[in-house]
């Protein structure tokens, strides 16, 4: 598989999946069940699992935008950072969050960086590593215990 | 430069400068108009100087601390890198006293090489899962699941 083929398809990810908010790409994209590495901490995930994850967020952040910065690509990897952006109209409800936040109008800017792992043509494993301070930071999420 | 000796120049950084401390190494790889975007937030100085401070910063944070590389792969003058700290908190980390625990920290990262040196960086380091670790933020905030 050229390294091109890898490259476009994490494209069609970020572009078509998240920014033109196409989520029935990801049949096509990801394998029906795959492994997520986020933060450090492995999950096992499927594509309709994905689609809710992404329907949360959009609903959190309407506006939501993922803004590509590089690619890089050797064998079956590929390496991408974006910035996303968006701004909290809805609700807000985080994995480890003992409750929903209600919508802030805040725009939260953080950056992401993530890396791929392809197999015939779908993506078969992702890390994912996010500056998770600067998005709860953004939304007024957080209490500094120690500041 | 071949990417595999890109991949070099990075693997050398790691291994020399984080793993041993070896900071006067940054003078040989990393360039003098060296950036750094993303980075959990952190403010890191353009050039040598700011690749030392940072490295600095987390080994006298965590003077046992440890970067196991767990993927690095470079195409032409970028490369790819997936890697883990993990430490113990004996030292002061930026404004926060020891505490003790031990940390595991991931990150991903994609570097510019030109000519046998480091010239921009785009990464990120999980610092809240760190902050975390260490007991300075509560576990509350957790992250957008993708």
């Amino acid at each position: 598989m050229p390294v091109s083929q890898n490259k476009a398809i994490v494209q069609r990810y970020i572009e078509a999946v998240w920014n033109q908010r196409q989520l029935d790409g990801i049949d096509t994209l990801f394998e029906e069940n795959y492994t997520i590495h986020q933060n450090g901490q492995a999950l096992a995930i499927n594509r309709e699992m994905l689609k809710q994850s992404i329907r949360t967020i959009l609903s959190a952040f309407p506006d939501f935008h993922m803004a590509l910065d590089s690619l890089v690509a050797e064998g079956d990897r590929v390496a991408a950072y974006w910035i996303n952006s968006g701004t909290q109209t809805g609700e807000l409800r985080l994995p480890d969050m003992p409750q929903s936040a209600p919508p802030s109008a805040r725009t939260t800017t953080f950056a992401e960086s993530a890396l791929f792992r392809i197999a015939a043509d779908k993506i078969a494993e992702v890390w994912y590593v996010s500056d998770r301070l600067s998005m709860v930071q953004g939304l007024g999420l957080i209490s500094w215990a120690a500041r | 430069m071949s990417s595999k000796d890109n991949a070099a120049v990075i693997h050398q950084w790691l291994e020399e400068g984080w793993n041993r401390g070896n900071l006067s190494v940054a003078d040989q790889l990393i360039d003098p108009d060296f950036v750094v975007h993303g980075a959990g937030g952190q403010t890191v100085r353009s050039g040598p100087e700011g690749a030392r401070q940072l490295v600095a910063a987390w080994r006298t944070g965590f003077p046992d601390g440890r970067m196991t590389i767990d993927d690095l792969f470079a195409e032409g003058d970028e490369v790819a890198v997936r890697m883990t700290w993990t430490g113990t908190h004996t030292g002061n980390f930026y404004a926060y006293a020891p505490t003790g625990r031990q940390v595991s920290v991931t990150s991903i990262g994609i570097d510019r090489v030109a000519n046998g040196k480091i010239v921009e960086g785009w990464g990120e380091v999980d610092m809240l899962g760190l902050y975390q670790q260490i007991g300075v933020i509560p576990r509350s905030g957790g992250s957008p699941p993708q």
